[in-house]
């Protein structure tokens, strides 16, 4: 008999270390590796086996290690991403130099699988490399990159010359420590001494409740140190991310609006912790009926949600502009686009996590370490919580783990302050999966009608849209949405006549916030649905009527703006132009041959404002010349989209520096400037901008200082700058040098009046994709084929990030499109929430065209979010046009498109 | 409860020390790719866990004297999906383990673990502090089926692949436990109860599957409806088993899972036996898979469409193996 159970210790082979583990045979390896061997590399993303961020190798074969007890591998050899080997280090420079690794957390378990099959499978095929990643999720990629890094392990990165960074493949300047799993995210590091929170949440939609002798309870369980409550609370229980809105409650105070909304955090020992069972918690709970869904907020079952909103109405957004009756009344054709949607999850691969530390001096201070994608609105919002001054809160983000929006309001941020500035202890923390899905925020659900009235040449003459926007139980960013869906519902098309009415309302549904396009995407399905049904009433093209609609320079916005710049989206289109007839014609053959199969064609467009809406939003960077060489200092937050390399790349031209020479300071509250939020597709264009101006800034102080002409040649030196020019050649030395430039941007913009007339944005990002789809007729499941994507970014300062950027976009399009619905309860998990694994990703092809922004720096603008608005109405326009009728309820799951087709049988029978 | 909780771990080389520690109260792990997720979410709570990876008797595809195979219980079902012995004699059988999951589910889960796979259900596969909120359900813990209030069944489905793949092929199951050794025919290892889905005695352990020698002419295969192309279970799964003698149908064989609280062998195919597998038989064969899968609001898609896909999914086949 070999039983385990009678050793304490366990020895194990790691990485060709041999370790003798004083840890329980049941203890999961997963834990063992990260927890007693610091092993971090190794991410936890679900613990249960549906994600494979923890995918090591036992003798050889992939495992996911939170499914695997430490005894189960004694004897046996495991790998992590931290061994040294050959065949791993060529996979590790692949996907560096490849952009494989966004974010980085799936990056390691992504490694380990190719690895495994590199072992046995020298030369893969593109089937068999899909096969061996099926197990690992990633969120940011769209899986392509990784493919193609295991497909062609090897380098393809560019090394651009001085002056010659921006348009170049510049690697990843943070990339190393990525595929190296060295970068720390927000659970992967915290002082030895750190206490353990574990947060207490509601199991109800809507419930008042009492808390019962807290004391008694602490007592009766050595190892815990302390529970909080709301009394703890030393300043404002409300937050919220608009200064005037805070509706949003830290613990919650004898009312719970949402199931997992915060009602007491334990502190104690991890294992104290961790063991204790939350329903011997003294809490005394009293269901009240919740409203769930638009229907029953609109019609305020069980009363309202916040006392002050009687009908449950947050926000309300509005744009007119001529007489949209007047408009229909002379269209010669009408149609309506119609989509509910549901509450989508972000569903970033890292679950929020971080820690805190109360660091006391003459002024105290809370030090907090997380994942984040804002980390100056943390400080702001936390410092009024904890009642202190900014200055006292210092906001540290870890390398983050995917946002995508959901990591630009608080998570763990404010319980973590609060208990260590208690306790006198650093504290950690990080979220479980369904945790981290049932409290942060989701993608607004929503009800959608599009009306749209054209001319006989298919010209858009009158557009009527109506919005309702389910924002759950607290405003997050919903009136952000409510205001910028009116802007942009038009789609990037000239209306003459235009009447755009948005509602955000609470329910007792989750919060729902920022999701990469603000309810643009969602108000988008329902404007290309419509454009879609008069076309095929006109007999007209449906790239064709785009084009025909098509915003251009010269042109007036549905709010009054006169686009002066940079509108490709003729451009786009005429890119894709020749694929869309290949793809028509293709369809047609494929549809000729009969079956169950049916396919189809969809063509989405989008245009999407850059920044904050009709707001200063500014960004300030630093860069300095001192003893440590030149460095950038950005508050930009890169959570894996790759703004580090932006700015690098566009501070190297600036300079006339290799992007080499350029070191980086970043998001550190205490060390940078405010760049504002990684959001609104804002970072490129403002922060590039800003530093685009520090750089150049800094480069006249050092002509300045060296009398050097403007032509003058930089060159780092060993310990010295040297700045060239002709017969002249100055050294100045580094350690007797301090210079500095700022640069500070604040892109022009105008408030919007009572009509949402005005100039909401600086600048527009412009788009277009086509999408082939085959559509089961028996089963109702979607396979979305190819996808085309033209993108005006302005200027591309890095190709490979924005090609990455949009293949990430259209995967989490195609979720949108076809499966990701979050219901409260039921799908928070990465088993029952689905996200597209790498076999659902369709051939994607990418037209970059560059028509450039004068603002921004190099012509460029944003990315992030245009990558994703086209795809779902390209995707179900395929649909539609593969089974005849539109998908009016997304996600288009396969019992939804099975309905479709047996009503639109049944209409055409009758 | 997300926490693992503690157990104790034990490793048996031998199927005599398996059955020991279970006597002794300890649950059989295997790939542990479902147990471990449930005693994660506190619907298991096992004092101690037998770990079987050590035990040699559960390994191994072996060749029997008669043309048949034995699958030790413990063969993963990785290697099931690539023998070469089973993609030529009994292709539905390969082809249900290489849908199973995604590669790594393959790696780690056995044979004997995805036949004895928990039943599932929204209600049941969550998180603790969720089921309680629902004041738990019939199958654990609570005392109402959420699925079907006013019964006092649970109808929790029955997710495994590979079930029904066996079902079709006429495997038999061989169990070890405290009476000796026995063999049965596989059906006989579930019931039709989703609180309670298998018949196995308390510390009975599934050692091997047997296979007979195929039939002249069979052809087999398996069809599965999910959302995603990997990682997901069946929304319905159809394996069909069929041998045609100059477009005769002389033997015929149709099993269903993820419909039901256990795979069915669907009853009644014999009718279609000496027939033609024309239009007419197929329709005949869909509407017998349709009556006899029972799908409930057991997971987020909708029954009626898990009862309709079965039917495509049986006429797929029948066509496909009929060619």
């Amino acid at each position: 008999m070999n039983d385990v159970s009678a050793r304490p210790r366990l020895q194990l082979a790691v990485n060709g270390e041999r370790h003798d583990i004083p840890a329980p045979a049941e203890e999961r390896l997963s834990r063992i590796l990260r927890d007693r061997l610091g092993l971090t590399g190794t991410k936890v993303g679900c613990d249960a086996g549906d994600c494979g961020a923890c995918t090591v190798l036992v003798d050889g074969e992939q495992v996911c290690a939170c499914l695997v007890a430490g005894g189960q591998v004694v004897g046996r050899e495991v790998l992590t991403v931290e061994a040294r080997d050959p065949v791993l280090d060529r996979l590790k420079e692949s996907f560096l130099t490849r952009g494989a690794a966004q974010c980085g957390i799936c990056t390691p378990g992504m490694l380990m699988a190719a690895r495994a099959l590199l072992e046995s499978t020298p030369a893969p095929s593109r089937a068999q490399v899909e096969d061996a990643l099926g197990g690992v999720l990633c969120r940011c990629t769209g899986y392509v990159k990784i493919v193609e890094a295991v497909l062609e392990a090897g380098t393809i990165s560019e090394i651009p010359a001085a002056g010659e960074a921006v348009g170049g493949r510049l690697a990843k300047v943070d990339g190393a420590g990525k595929v190296a799993g060295t970068e720390a995210f927000g659970a992967d590091r915290a002082p030895a001494d750190a206490l353990w929170l574990r947060v207490v949440r509601s199991p109800h939609d809507r419930a008042r409740f009492t808390v019962g002798d807290l004391d008694g309870f602490l007592r009766a369980h050595p190892g815990l140190e302390r529970i909080l409550s709301v009394a703890d609370v030393p300043g404002s229980n409300a937050h919220g991310v608009y200064p005037d809105l805070k509706d949003q409650q830290v613990l919650a105070d004898g009312l719970v609006r949402h199931r997992g909304e915060a009602v007491l955090a334990l502190v104690g020992a991890r294992e104290a912790v961790e063991a204790i069972d939350v329903d011997r918690l003294p809490i005394d709970w009293r269901p009240e009926t919740p409203a769930l869904g638009l229907a029953a907020a609109l019609a305020v079952r069980g009363g309202p949600v916040h006392e002050g909103h009687a009908d449950n109405v947050l926000a309300r957004g509005r744009l007119v502009k001529g007489d949209v009756e007047a408009g229909f009344a002379g269209a010669a054709a009408i149609a309506e686009g119609r989509v509910e949607t549901a509450f989508v999850e972000h569903a970033y691969i890292e679950p929020e996590a971080g820690f805190a530390v109360r660091v006391d001096g003459a002024v105290p201070e809370i030090h907090i370490t997380a994942c984040t994608q804002s980390p100056y609105m943390d400080r702001d919002s936390v410092a009024g919580i904890m009642g202190l001054a900014p200055e006292q809160v210092r906001i540290i983000p870890t390398a983050c783990g995917g946002g995508f929006g959901g990591k630009l309001d608080l998570s763990v941020q404010p319980l973590l302050a609060i208990a260590a500035w208690l306790t006198g202890r650093p504290v950690r923390c990080a979220w479980t999966r369904p945790e981290s899905m049932a409290a942060s925020p989701k993608r607004h659900p929503t009800r959608i009608r599009a009306r749209l009235g054209v001319d006989g040449e298919g010209r858009m003459q009158a557009f009527d849209f109506e919005g309702d926007f389910d924002t759950g139980a607290y405003a997050s960013w919903g009136p952000t949405v409510t205001g910028r869906v009116p802007v942009h519902a038009t789609g990037p098309y000239r209306v003459a006549h235009v009447r755009n009415l948005t509602r955000g309302i609470y329910s007792n549904g989750p919060p729902a916030g920022a999701f990469r396009g603000f309810g643009v995407p969602q108000a988008a399905i329902a404007q290309e649905a419509a454009l879609d049904a008069v076309a095929a009433e006109l007999g007209l093209d449906r790239l064709e009527i785009r084009r025909r609609n098509a915003l251009r320079a010269g042109d007036e916005t549905s709010s009054g703006q006169v686009l002066s710049a940079s509108c490709g989206l003729v451009a786009c289109l005429d890119a894709l132009a020749p694929g869309w007839q290949a793809m028509l014609a293709r369809v047609d053959a494929a549809n000729a041959a009969g079956g169950a199969i049916r396919h189809g064609a969809g063509i989405g467009c989008m245009w999407y404002g850059c920044g904050n809406t009709s707001m200063s939003n500014p960004s300030i960077m630093r860069v300095t010349l001192d003893a440590a060489g030149i460095t950038l200092h950005s508050g930009a937050v890169d959570i894996g989209q790759g703004v580090n390399t932006i700015l690098t790349q566009i501070v190297a031209d600036a300079l006339r520096l290799p992007a080499g020479a350029i070191a980086m300071v970043t998001g550190d509250t205490g060390l940078t400037a405010d760049a504002g939020k990684t959001s609104a597709s804002r970072q490129t264009f403002i922060s590039g901008k800003a530093a685009e101006l520090a750089a150049l800034d800094l480069r006249r102080r050092i002509l300045s200082q060296a009398n050097a002409g403007a032509d003058a040649t930089l060159r780092l030196d060993g310990a010295a700058l040297m700045v060239e020019e002709g017969e002249l050649r100055r050294a100045l030395p580094l350690d007797e040098i301090r210079l500095e430039g700022a640069g500070s941007f604040d892109p022009p913009t105008t408030a919007l009046d009572a009509d949402g007339q005005g100039v909401p944005y600086a600048t527009y990002g412009f788009a277009a994709q086509i999408a082939e789809v085959s559509v089961d007729r028996e089963l109702g499941t979607v396979k979305v084929h190819r996808i085309a994507a033209a993108h005006d970014v302005g200027r591309t300062v890095n190709p490979t990030q924005v090609e990455g950027q949009i293949q990430g976009g259209i995967a989490q399009g195609l979720g949108l499109a076809l499966m990701e619905e979050y219901l409260p309860g039921r799908t928070e998990n990465l088993h029952d929430y689905l996200i597209p694994t790498v076999g659902d990703m369709p051939e994607i092809e990418i037209h970059l065209i560059e028509d450039p922004e004068p603002l921004g720096p190099s012509g460029a603008k944003g990315i992030g979010e245009p990558a994703l608005i086209p795809t779902a109405p390209a995707i179900l326009g395929a649909i539609a046009h593969a089974i005849g009728a539109p998908i009016t309820r997304v996600p288009a799951l396969p019992h939804r498109v099975l309905e479709t087709i047996r009503r639109a049988e049944q209409e055409r029978a009758t | 409860m997300e926490y693992l909780p503690e157990f104790t771990l034990h490793r048996p080389t031998t199927i005599e020390d398996a059955l020991a520690h279970a006597d002794e109260g300890g649950r059989y792990l295997a790939g542990g790719t479902d147990l471990l997720v449930n005693t994660r979410r506190g619907i298991e709570r096992p004092g101690a866990m037998v770990d079987l990876a050590l035990v040699g008797e559960l390994g191994g595809i072996e060749d029997t004297d008669k043309g048949g195979l034995r699958l030790g219980a413990g063969v993963r079902l990785e290697d099931i999906a690539g023998d070469a012995r089973l993609g030529a004699r009994y292709p539905a059988v390969a082809e249900a383990a290489a849908a199973v999951a995604g590669p790594t589910h393959r790696r780690a889960g056995t044979l004997g673990g995805n036949l004895c796979l928990d039943t599932r259900c929204l209600y049941y596969n969550q998180s603790e502090w969720w089921r309680s909120s629902n004041d738990f359900c019939l199958k654990h813990q609570g005392t109402v089926c959420h699925v079907a209030p006013k019964g006092s069944r649970c109808f929790a489905a029955y997710s495994g692949d590979v079930a029904p793949a066996l079902l079709v092929s006429g495997a038999e199951v061989e169990i070890a436990g405290a009476e000796g050794r026995r063999r049965a025919p596989l059906g006989e290892l579930w019931r039709d109860d989703g609180l309670d889905h298998l018949t196995l005695a308390s510390g009975d352990l599934v050692v091997a599957v047997h296979l007979p020698a195929p039939i002249a002419d069979l052809a087999s295969g398996y069809e599965k409806a999910r959302v995603r192309g990997s990682i997901d279970f069946p929304l319905a799964g159809v394996a069909l088993s069929l041998a045609l003698d100059d477009g005769v149908i002389h033997h015929l064989a149709l099993a269903l899972t993820g419909v039901n609280p256990s795979p069915r062998l669907v009853t009644g195919t014999e009718a279609l036996i000496g027939n033609r597998l024309d239009d007419e038989a197929i329709l005949a064969l869909r509407d017998l898979a349709r009556t006899q899968a029972r799908p409930m609001r057991t997971t987020t898609i909708k029954p009626w469409y898990r009862r309709r896909v079965v039917g495509a999914l049986t006429t797929r086949l029948a066509r496909r193996l009929g060619a």
